[in-house]
């Protein structure tokens, strides 16, 4: 039998996992291009619901912890190929057009579009991960080896025992995103599209989408848009932008990255007082494992 | 059957694990654990009646081995000459809940859910030899004589608030070791939020002192020491039992759980702590 047993119900870890979520918030932004378009996003975001499962295969489960994003703005930029109208000679003569319709060329700039789109609140993101539990010490590089324990607290490089968990499987569903986003980028093109002609008066603005017939269909055919407007964003905040990696590493360095539980060896059991070192324990032998009710630590006192 | 059925967190600590943990400290605290003159301190290795198992880092960073005390005055001297001393607890062991260490007959059989220490106290008095009496001679107490026509003494002894003590030096302590015997039980005490656990006495008894007002009186005097010195300085945050785990929620607050018969319980050579987790608003 071990000197020391520590136990944490289910219910203990599920208090602490939600304090941990709790406190968590992220942001970040980036930006890409991919041929005629460029995009970028800025995100930031928080975790709710979710709930830890022991499992006693000596593993837990995190299961269905929600991403729900605060922010999460994208922009598209549009690099639309130029296109003119006018120019046509009316008034031909031998020696040369007498008077020219005026030309008038559109989509000169690079881009063309900005494409703001708010997605904030319309997007559900979720994690699920499978982890196990393992012990490590740490001894800090910068601690010198004259130092006893009293020297190196006091240097801040104290040894550590540390819990850490490690993931066996993590599952990132990225986006469920609502139907409603598809109308909402199709108001967004035609609004950047309104303001892109915006120097032109009302009947030459229906004039030159008359001409080009669904400027909308064009911006769709250029960002390479299918049916699936929600996948097709998927695809690219998920996949082309990496917000997958930038999620999974987010919340895997918050929560599995650190040691999520350690202290300092040997344990402090009687403070520093009146100039008298403080009275510490040396712990050895720390083992963790993971049953269906409980997290059992277990460790001696060390000579 | 899971440790945490009727808590959310369960500690404990076995009879070894214990007694390790003791060993640490007398080692690492020492002068919790020894008192004396300044001369016995400052020559601890020499005239403790048992030189303790000092830890190398409490003699780096210069602690005391021994706990300055004032000498033993002997009395009539009017504080002009005192003695010098040294008590100390060499031993300590502990055993949990069953019984597995002999107690005395005075304290019958260890009851469940209690624990017993056994101490060894060993104690010497700086009985100075006859030659450093007479370096050391009596204060000048005028001889009894007639006081005056006023009911004056002539030639008074000066105040005793002017003169500094004189420890009588002695080479070393008369040494007597004594065993000592504590029952007692672990209680949860203080405000919510902040519970130590510390041990509570219920008997105690010294082997071997005759004659019996000796030791009772001595018993007496023990138990004051444990009850006033030694105890309340042993009394461990119910939340150091959870090694850190919690520290940094800042709205997780621990307490000890009420659904067990017994918390802490003593039992099965172990002292095991069920603590509730509280999350606050």
């Amino acid at each position: 039998m071990s000197d020391i047993t520590l136990a944490a119900s289910e219910s203990a870890f599920n208090t602490l996992f939600g304090q941990l979520r709790d406190a968590f918030t992220e942001s970040a932004s980036d930006s890409g291009s991919f041929g005629p378009f460029t995009a970028s996003y800025s995100v930031a975001f928080h975790l709710e619901n979710g709930s830890v499962d022991l499992r006693g295969n000596n593993t837990i489960k995190i299961s269905e912890l929600d991403i729900v994003w605060d922010t999460l703005a994208v922009t598209l930029g549009i690099d639309i190929p130029e296109q003119c109208v006018g120019g046509w000679c009316i008034i031909p003569t031998p020696f040369g057009c007498a008077l020219r319709v005026p030309k008038i060329c559109i989509f000169s700039d690079n881009p063309d579009l900005l494409i703001p789109i708010d997605l904030s609140g319309l997007l559900r993101s979720e994690v699920s991960l499978v982890a196990s539990l393992r012990t490590g010490y740490f001894v800090d590089p910068a601690r010198q080896p004259w130092m006893d324990y009293v020297d190196a607290e006091n240097a801040g490089v104290p040894n550590k025992w540390q819990l850490f968990v490690d993931p066996q499987t993590v599952d990132v569903d990225v986006f469920d995103i609502a139907d409603i986003v598809g109308d909402l980028l199709e108001h967004a093109i035609d609004a950047a599209i309104d303001t892109l002609l915006g120097f032109l008066p009302g009947w030459a603005r229906d004039l030159i989408k008359s001409l080009f017939g669904s400027l909308i269909d064009l911006v769709r055919d250029l960002l390479d848009i299918p049916d699936d407007i929600g996948e097709w964003l998927q695809d690219l905040l998920g996949t082309s932008l990496g917000l997958l990696n930038v999620i999974a590493t987010a919340i895997l360095d918050y929560l599995l990255k650190d040691p999520v539980w350690s202290f300092e060896d040997p344990f402090p059991i009687l403070d520093a007082a009146g100039g008298l070192i403080p009275v510490k324990i040396p712990v050895a032998n720390l083992a963790v494992h993971v049953t269906d009710d409980e997290m059992v630590v277990e460790a001696n006192v060390g000579p | 059957m899971a440790l945490t059925d009727h808590s959310d967190l369960y500690a404990s600590v076995t009879e070894s694990g214990f007694n390790h943990f003791v060993e640490h400290i007398m080692r690492k605290r020492p002068s919790l654990f020894a008192y004396g003159t300044q001369f016995v301190a400052d020559n601890w290795r020499k005239l403790l009646c048992e030189p303790p198992d000092v830890a190398p880092e409490v003699l780096r960073h210069q602690n005391p081995v021994v706990t300055v005390e004032d000498p033993i005055p002997l009395l009539g001297t009017d504080g002009q000459y005192g003695l010098n001393f040294g008590v100390q607890v060499s031993k300590l062991a502990l055993d949990l809940y069953p019984q597995s260490a002999q107690l005395p007959p005075e304290l019958g059989t260890l009851p469940d859910q209690h624990f017993s220490l056994y101490a060894q106290v060993c104690a010497g008095l700086g009985c100075p030899e006859d030659r450093t009496l007479e370096q050391f001679p009596p204060a000048p107490v005028p001889p009894f004589r007639p006081v005056d026509r006023e009911g004056r003494q002539t030639d008074p002894v000066p105040p005793s608030k002017d003169r500094q003590v004189i420890t009588l030096p002695s080479d070393r302590l008369l040494c007597c070791c004594l065993e000592l015997f504590v029952v007692g039980h672990f209680e949860i005490t203080g405000p919510a939020g902040s519970e130590v656990l510390e041990a509570k006495l219920d008997g105690l008894e010294i082997v071997d002192i005759r004659p019996d007002c000796l030791e009772a009186n001595l018993e007496c005097y023990l138990r004051l020491l444990m009850h006033y010195v030694v105890l309340p300085r042993l009394r461990i945050a119910v939340s150091a039992y959870t090694f850190g785990l919690l520290d940094g929620l800042a709205h997780v607050t621990l307490k000890p759980a009420t659904s067990v018969p017994h918390n802490p319980a003593v039992e099965d050579d172990q002292l095991k702590l069920y603590v509730d987790v509280e999350v606050t608003p």
